[in-house]
C-alpha cells in the first residue's frame, strides 16, 4: 500500500507541475526582463501559486489541509518561522497566501525549472552564506514588502518532536526589527518519510500564529532567549494540534 | 576567589542573556548539545564572558576546548588565579 500510495501522488505531482510550469513559462520568461525588485517579487509570487495548487487542487484527492490565521494577517512583512516535519511543508507554507522567500538549503536550487524561478524570486541560500549575506540579503526581501520563511530546525524532523531551533533567522529579526510569525504545520510526519515513501495519508493542520511585535522580542536579551520562546509556543500550539488531528481521526 | 564565586558569575551570564533557569545550569551539561546553544549563540556567550570577567577571550586557545558548563568554571578558576583583576572586578 506505501508504494501505490507514494507512487499515485508523486504522479499526481508531477503532472500538475508539468502542467503549471507549462501554463507559467510565458510570465515566468516575461517576469525575467522586469527589474530586480520586480522580478524577485513576481517570481515569488510564481511560486506561491504553485504551491498552493498544488495542496489545495493536486492533493485534494489524497488528503485535505485545514489552514487557519491566528495572527490577525500579517500586516507587516518579517520573519515566518515553520516547524519542519517532512519534505512536503515547502508546498504547506504557501498557505497564507504570501509572496515569500524561504531560507533554503543549496539543494532546493538546484532543481530543475524550480530551483531557477527559487534563485530569481531571491530564496536564501543558507548553507552558503555567511551570517552578514544572510541578513544583507534578508534585509532587501523585506524592504520589498515580502515576508521570509524560515524552517530553523535546519533538517525534517520527521516525527512531532521538533529538533532545536538555530539562532540565525532570530539574530536577523532582531537586528532588523521585524515581527516574527510562526507558522505551525501538524499531521505529516510521515507524509513523506525521511525516504519520501507515504505511509499513509491523513488530513493536515497548519496555522499562522503570532506575531511577536518587536518590543516582544527586543525583551528577550538575545537570539538564544527568542529562539527559545518561539520553541515553547510553538511547541505548545502543535502539541494541540496533534492531539486535535488524533481525535479526530479516531471519531 | 572560590569556585563557587565562578560558578555564580559565570551562571549569571547564562541566565540573564539566555534567560536559562538556574537549575538546569549544573557542571555535566553540554553547551551545545543540552543547553542548545549553535555558532552564534556561543559567540554571545563569549561577548557576555568577556564583559563580566573583563578579559579578552576570543584570542585564547582554551575557550575552544570547552565543552560542558564544568569547563567554563574550569577555564575561569584558572584564568582567575593568573589575572588578579578578575578578581577584583568581580567584587
Amino acid at each position: 500500500m506505501t508504494l501505490l500510495r507514494s507512487i499515485s501522488i508523486y504522479s499526481v505531482t508531477f503532472l500538475w507541475a508539468l502542467l503549471y510550469w507549462l501554463t507559467v513559462l510565458l510570465p515566468v520568461l516575461l517576469a525575467a526582463l522586469l527589474p530586480a525588485a520586480r522580478r524577485r517579487h513576481r517570481m515569488r509570487m510564481i511560486l506561491l501559486w504553485f504551491g498552493l495548487t498544488t495542496v489545495r487542487w493536486a492533493w485534494r484527492p489524497f488528503f485535505k489541509v485545514h489552514y487557519e490565521d491566528r495572527s490577525g494577517g500579517v500586516r507587516r512583512p518579517g520573519i515566518v518561522v515553520a516547524n519542519h516535519r517532512s519534505a512536503i511543508d515547502g508546498f504547506l507554507v504557501s498557505l497564507p497566501k504570501l509572496g515569500m522567500a524561504q531560507t533554503v538549503n543549496g539543494w532546493p536550487l538546484r532543481l530543475p525549472v524550480i530551483g531557477h524561478v527559487a534563485r530569481f524570486a531571491g530564496y536564501l541560500n543558507i548553507t552558503e552564506w555567511d551570517y552578514e549575506t544572510l541578513k544583507a540579503r534578508a534585509k532587501e526581501v523585506l524592504a520589498s514588502g515580502d515576508p521570509i520563511v524560515s524552517y530553523p530546525e535546519g533538517t525534517r524532523s520527521e516525527s512531532r518532536t521538533m529538533n532545536p531551533f538555530r539562532s540565525g533567522i532570530f539574530r536577523v529579526a532582531m537586528e532588523l526589527d521585524v515581527p516574527v510569525y510562526m507558522l505551525c504545520i501538524a499531521g505529516n510526519e510521515y507524509m513523506p518519510d525521511r525516504k519520501f515513501r507515504f505511509r499513509e495519508f491523513r488530513d493536515l493542520s497548519v496555522r499562522l500564529l503570532g506575531p511577536l511585535t518587536e518590543e516582544e522580542i527586543d525583551r528577550c536579551a538575545t537570539a538564544y532567549a527568542l529562539k527559545q520562546k518561539v520553541f515553547r509556543l510553538m511547541a505548545g500550539e502543535l502539541a494541540e494540534m496533534d492531539a486535535e488531528l488524533d481525535h479526530e481521526k479516531t471519531i | 576567589m572560590d569556585r563557587n564565586e565562578i560558578v555564580k558569575a559565570v551562571n549569571s551570564i547564562f541566565i540573564e542573556r539566555f534567560e536559562l533557569d538556574e537549575a538546569e545550569l549544573t557542571p555535566e551539561k553540554n553547551i551545545i548539545e543540552e543547553l542548545e546553544l549553535d555558532s552564534l549563540d556561543i559567540v554571545d556567550m563569549i561577548v557576555g564572558l568577556q564583559q563580566k570577567f573583563g578579559i579578552m577571550l576570543r584570542d585564547n586557545p582554551a575557550i575552544r576546548n570547552v565543552r560542558t558548563l564544568g569547563d567554563v568554571y574550569d577555564l575561569f578558576e584558572k584564568l582567575a588565579a593568573e589575572h588578579p583583576e578578575i578578581v577584583e572586578r568581580l567584587k
